[in-house]
């Protein structure tokens, strides 16, 4: 019954009962050979671990172009610069000292936005843009009074759309987009926030730009956490989204540990990077984003 | 798929911002010591086969903020051998030899890493850095932002001192006549002078020079509002081997490429708007009437002299170009910058992509390893003619018996 084509049978009736038999005949077959197989890797559980080792479906993720930029695990030169670079201060114990501020005449989405952002840094200082001062003037000011970062969250029709972060006192400056804000409100069944310094956690920034993306991220929070507050902030780098999510992970018992989000949640996108301080007009690129960069889906930079 | 390179792509020339590691100390031990043994230099495959067949070694270095490379020019030393000469973050201007990575010279501008701040034009400027490096068999010539410009020889006699406005932005060295160097900068003509022949005001401190420039620009006349056109010159380049009336392009932050011919007057000869973006270098092409210009988003543009227009741009850049080289042959060009990417490009033509080659460092200088001294104008002229002749198709035996059979048809009809 199976190897008859339908397509072939020319009476439209008699084409249609043979192949609802035949379905029903394939997903016995397959409900079949399944159990048969649950019941084989129940008797023998290394047959199971082996079927899942072998099947790893191909995604965009691991079917990646070949990047030279990928930052090897023992990789000396990498590591020796980076023990000089902009960062390197941080890096070496210097407490940050952050300042957030928005576009002149925020509205009320970006405002609540910065609030949220002021729960997950700590120390993050909110100041209210006034119009009488430019960007890099402000960047002066900052600079002045010793601050480590300075972010500023751009709106276009009244919602945050971008966010710039300018590492301080010598750059660099990245450019992001901001894209699927969701508060820490609008969570199902969202934890709320404490003090604590949280953990973070920077995934999969692994080129040599991914890096400086990574550890400018890293610059704006604490060295050390505070592991009794549980808190955990991530930065999941996937194809160049950067995912941005923070969790309370939860001791159920001696096993088993649940998480619980608190927010909020967005998505970072790099458009820019800026050797230096913030100059839009005169400053040397370190990366922008072209359109002819992106030659094909399985392309990421970060 | 393996990519051959050209011997000549010295992919190494391009020394990084700050000067690569690569287990130096080691390595620079044992090429000495290979050099001494009369063999030639080792030429160190990267062991890595992901850069596709492109063979990099480091001549000498490690990584030091410190010891940041700024700039670089290629020089023989003692007249023989192939040598670098390099301005460095803390001041040194070293020669580094080609093949042995040794340093064979080296001074210490003193004052280059003091502290300080002055305002100019608006903006703060609180480090020195070369802004021009240029060099002979027998003397160097460098030039700070804060318009100090020293030509001394380098057995260490007779130094000539010298100082332009503060805030230039570049010096370039004229490629046939080592002394004679042009200097532009924010609120700073172009002036073009002759190491040998300036009259220095005092031996032993940069002071104004009592002589005038071989040649002085004048700023273009005022806009449509009548408002003074700000000046702000980025890079320049001799565009001819006439040294003492000069014919120069220039680059402006303010998007335009200027050519000055000191023959006929101090104002551009040409004026044009060629980028979205400030120019921050610029390169002329020995070869053909073409300037390659970057700018500071990563788009190389090639603008044809003859009739200022931009022919076409170089694709797949992603960060700033710090510094262009051109072939010998003018068939090919090398661009790298911020985005820590050697990229060789045909110049012209289909302008393919031809080579790539990360360096894990931002780039600050390229150099092709040949010198434009070495090559007369006559002789490029001669070479032209040779490539013409060359390239002309030869007439077969056929071809020519043919040819008369047809003008009898002609004559006949």
């Amino acid at each position: 019954m199976n190897n008859i084509a339908t397509s072939e049978i020319k009476n439209k009736v008699k084409r249609g009962q043979i192949y609802e038999k035949q379905r029903t005949e394939k997903g016995k077959a397959k409900r079949l050979r399944r159990k048969e197989l649950k019941k084989e890797e129940a008797e023998n559980p290394e047959l199971r671990e082996a079927r899942l080792r072998e099947n790893v479906p191909a995604t965009q993720e691991n079917t990646r172009e070949f990047d030279e930029a990928v930052v090897a695990d023992a990789d000396e030169e990498v590591a020796n610069e980076e023990e000089e670079d902009e960062f390197a201060q941080y890096f070496s114990g210097q407490a940050p000292k952050v300042l957030i501020t928005t576009t002149p005449k925020a509205g009320k989405q970006t405002v609540n936005f910065v609030k949220e952002l002021v729960s997950v840094v700590p120390n993050l200082e909110y100041v209210k843009r006034g119009s009488k001062f430019a960007l890099q003037q402000i960047i002066q000011f900052c600079k002045n009074r010793e601050y480590t970062d300075l972010v500023v969250v751009s709106e276009d029709h009244k919602e945050p759309t971008h966010v710039t972060v300018i590492h301080l006192p010598e750059g660099p400056t990245a450019h992001f987009r901001l894209t699927r804000i969701k508060g820490g409100k609008e969570i199902l069944g969202h934890a709320r926030a404490t003090s604590h310094y949280p953990e973070l956690i920077l995934n999969q920034f692994s080129t040599r730009l991914g890096h400086t993306v990574g550890r400018m991220f890293a610059a704006l929070f604490p060295q050390v956490p505070e592991f009794q507050g549980r808190q955990v902030v991530t930065f999941h780098n996937q194809r160049d989204f950067i995912f941005f999510r923070r969790h309370r992970y939860v001791f159920k018992n001696s096993k088993r540990v649940d998480l619980q989000e608190i927010g909020p949640r967005f998505t970072l996108r790099l458009r820019w990077l800026q050797k230096g301080l913030y100059d839009p007009v005169n400053g040397e690129y370190e990366w922008s984003y072209k359109a002819d960069l992106e030659t094909s889906r399985r392309r990421v930079f970060l | 798929m393996g990519i051959d390179i050209d011997p000549k792509v010295s992919l190494l020339e391009a020394q990084s911002r700050a000067a690569k590691r690569l287990r130096a100390d080691a390595k620079a031990k044992a090429v000495a010591k290979t050099g001494k043994a009369g063999t030639t230099a080792t030429v160190e495959t990267a062991a890595d086969p992901k850069l596709d067949g492109i063979n990099m070694w480091t001549v000498s270095g490690t990584v030091s903020r410190a010891r940041g490379i700024q700039l670089m020019s290629n020089i023989k030393w003692e007249t023989d051998t192939d040598a670098f000469v390099v301005g460095r973050n803390n001041g040194d201007v070293e020669v580094v030899g080609r093949n042995s990575g040794q340093s064979l010279y080296r001074f210490n501008e003193a004052k280059f890493a003091d502290k300080f701040s002055i305002k100019h034009n608006g903006r703060f400027i609180t480090e020195r850095r070369y802004v021009g490096l240029g060099g002979s068999d027998s003397h160097f010539l460098t030039c700070t932002n804060m318009g100090e410009i020293r030509y001394q020889s380098f057995s260490g006699d007779g130094a000539m001192l010298m100082k332009v406005g503060v805030d230039a932005c570049r010096m370039r060295v004229h490629q046939k006549r080592p002394s004679v160097f042009a200097v532009g900068g924010r609120e700073q003509e172009l002036t073009v002078w002759d190491a040998d022949t300036v009259e220095a005001g005092s031996q032993s401190e940069y002071t104004k020079p009592r002589s005038t420039p071989v040649f002085k620009s004048k700023n273009v006349g005022n806009d449509n509002l009548d408002l003074r056109m700000p000046v702000w010159i980025t890079d320049m380049q001799f565009m001819d081997d006439n040294a003492l009336t000069p014919l120069v392009a220039v680059s402006t932050g303010h998007r335009q490429i200027r050519i000055y011919d000191a023959k006929t007057q101090q104002r551009p000869v040409h004026d044009w708007e060629v980028s979205k973006h400030p120019i921050y270098h610029i390169l002329a092409s020995h070869v053909r009437p073409e300037l390659f210009f970057a700018d500071n988003m990563g788009n190389v543009q090639q603008l044809d002299t003859r009739m200022g227009r931009v022919v076409s741009g170089y694709k797949g850049i992603a960060g700033a170009v710090k510094a262009m080289a051109i072939s010998e042959d003018g068939s090919m060009i090398a661009a790298a910058g911020l985005d820590r990417f050697l990229r060789v490009y045909e110049a012209g033509g289909m302008r393919r992509p031809l080579h790539r080659a990360y360096i894990k460092q931002r780039v600050s200088q390229v150099v092709w390893d040949w010198d434009s001294r070495d090559l007369s104008s006559e002789e490029i002229e001669q070479k032209e003619a040779e490539d013409i002749w060359q390239n002309m198709d030869v007439l077969s035996q056929e071809h020519s018996e043919k040819r008369p059979s047809k003008r009898k048809v002609a004559a006949a009809s």
